[in-house]
């Protein structure tokens, strides 16, 4: 009997999760569809949702425009550098941090780490200010420069790297490695999950981002993808092509989301699961 | 000398972040704390004591945001949550395949850009041609002013916010229930526990720490909601959804009255962190049992 309730619990939660599931998801693939459709199909009601007299003129008007390739190659640029720079940088920090010993550690650790505490609007006003000063608003130097850390990818390698056994290590040192050796040929190729993840993360991160860009470019060709596509939606009445640019956008992270699910998973619970 | 050298390697590799981090994040949150006490002008600036606070606090719009920012957090955070909560309970039965559909399901909204969510929310919002009034219409209810309204685009805000981003925490929660030791589970069911028993009593009590850290993040980040207003609202009707978030955007680069915008900014952070602590405190409190 206990058996046969819990099972009809099953089936009604899993009834009830497929209906939200579906209701979350339904908005993407309308967002999909109508990017292939004429512009007017957008606005109608109800909404067409036939498979019926589908095209790519929307695509075409909207790769027709040279913005949209300046856009997605600012975008690539910003997050190409938040995942090299988070993959590099963060890892060598992090086992700085998981495997060195040096007065202050701690304090300095605790104190990246409180980082990802402070909002972000208390960073904004003054760091645009910075940047104004140094003049580097509206260069890549201002995408880049603040992006190519984040503390949650010093965590991440840090966590990952206490695991890797500290004989591996001494063994090298006597083999005669010096230390960068030890932390590339060794640390590295060892870390190889982790860094995956924090790179795939770096990527969608930066990919994402929209309020840095927003401030920190002003002309329409230093712009990303988001902010590009913000001000499109803003000023334009043509759903088609902004549903174009919607899809566009969204095209890359959905790849990377599906190529790469089991390192988006564990990257969200590494950090607040303790195993 | 030879502890120095000892030391060196591990200063050396943690150089280029420390570097970065010091100048694009430490630097900025000090500065911020300068600039709330000046007044910056065309020819420059000057110190103004605390003349700009004592601006911020006796603003009303200010005191309107911070409680439109209150609102909004409290109920993202608790819907959210809850919601979270059981839609883990719900997974977390499931063989491990199913588990992983589920969870990718959820988790995708969340991983979209915040821009091309809104996009398509706007268009459920729509007020002539949306999804959403044209099934109201269906069910023969009026249509909804979804964003028009002073009074209802609060919460189109916070329906959005909640239905997109509740992947991390789903996620988190059914990984936490999945590392509760079957033992308790078995040893409850042969005392005779009911499942609700068995939730109640155990998982809930062992989620615990888990809910804290969620409620925490939660928190800190509905309090600085900007994308969202910005993209659905732009901060109406009537100022009805400007959260602090978007008052400092706006006094900060459309007003350009830096000084207003950095002392709301060192306001709200002083917020974040009493209520991070407060919430520490008060949730992990009998932590240790």
């Amino acid at each position: 009997m206990a058996i046969r309730r819990i099972d009809g619990l099953r089936l009604i939660g899993f009834i009830v999760l497929s209906l939200a599931a579906v209701t979350l998801l339904f908005p993407f693939y309308w967002m999909a569809l109508q990017s292939f459709k004429p512009p007017t199909s957008a606005i109608q009601t109800p909404p067409d949702l036939s498979w019926g007299g589908l095209t790519i003129a929307n695509f075409k008007k909207l790769t027709a425009d040279n913005f949209i390739w300046i856009w997605t190659s600012n975008s690539l640029i910003v997050a190409a550098g938040g995942m090299f720079g988070n993959v590099i940088l963060c890892s060598m920090a992090g086992y700085s941090f998981a495997k060195k010993d040096f007065p202050g550690k701690r304090i300095l650790f605790w104190a990246i780490v409180s980082i990802m505490m402070t909002s972000t609007q208390v960073i904004m006003v003054p760091l645009f200010m910075q940047m104004r000063d140094m003049h580097l608003l509206n260069t890549y130097w201002a995408l880049l420069l603040p992006i190519l850390v984040s503390p949650f990818a010093v965590f991440l390698t840090k966590q990952f790297m206490h695991t890797i056994p500290g004989e591996l290590i001494a063994a090298a040192k006597i083999d005669g490695c010096s230390e960068w050796r030890i932390f590339w040929n060794i640390i590295v190729p060892i870390s190889m999950p982790v860094l995956a993840m924090v790179g795939i993360f770096g990527f969608v991160t930066q990919w994402n981002d929209f309020l840095w860009p927003l401030l920190a470019t002003e002309s329409r060709n230093m712009r990303t993808l988001q902010v590009g596509l913000a001000s499109m939606q803003l000023q334009n009445v043509d759903y088609g092509l902004v549903l174009a640019g919607a899809t566009w956008t969204m095209a890359p992270i959905a790849a990377l989301f599906i190529a790469f699910q089991r390192f988006f998973v564990k990257g969200i619970t590494i950090g607040a699961v303790k195993g | 000398m030879y502890r120095l050298r000892k030391a060196l390697p591990g200063y050396l590799f943690l150089l280029p972040s420390c570097a970065l981090f010091a100048v694009f994040m430490f630097t900025p949150i000090f500065r911020g704390l300068q600039l709330s006490f000046q007044q910056w002008t065309v020819s420059g600036y000057e110190w103004v004591g605390f003349s700009n606070y004592e601006t911020v606090f006796s603003d009303a719009f200010f005191w309107k945001s911070l409680g439109i920012t209150g609102i909004f957090t409290v109920i993202t955070v608790a819907a959210g949550l809850m919601l979270s909560l059981a839609a883990a309970f719900a997974i977390d039965p499931f063989k491990e395949k199913t588990q992983n559909v589920f969870k990718a399901a959820f988790y995708l909204p969340s991983v979209a850009p915040i821009v091309i969510v809104s996009i398509i929310w706007l268009w459920l919002y729509h007020p002539s041609f949306g999804l959403l009034n044209y099934l109201l219409d269906l069910a023969g209810l009026k249509p909804v002013l979804w964003l028009g309204d002073p009074q209802v685009a609060l919460f189109s805000i916070i329906l959005m916010t909640v239905a997109v981003s509740q992947g991390p925490n789903i996620l988190i929660l059914v990984t936490s229930l999945g590392g509760i030791p079957k033992d308790y589970q078995e040893a409850a069911r042969m005392d005779g526990a009911s499942l609700w028993q068995e939730i109640v009593h155990i998982k809930l009590p062992m989620l615990k720490p888990t809910m804290t850290y969620l409620v925490v993040v939660n928190t800190v980040g509905s309090f600085q909601v900007f994308a969202p207003v910005y993209m659905l609202t732009s901060g109406g009707p009537n100022r009805a959804t400007t959260t602090i978030g978007f008052l400092i955007y706006e006094n900060a680069f459309k007003k350009f009255d830096f000084g207003i915008a950095s002392a709301q900014a060192i306001v709200l952070l002083a917020i974040v962190m009493i209520v991070a602590i407060f919430q520490f405190r008060t949730m992990a409190g009998d932590l240790e049992y």
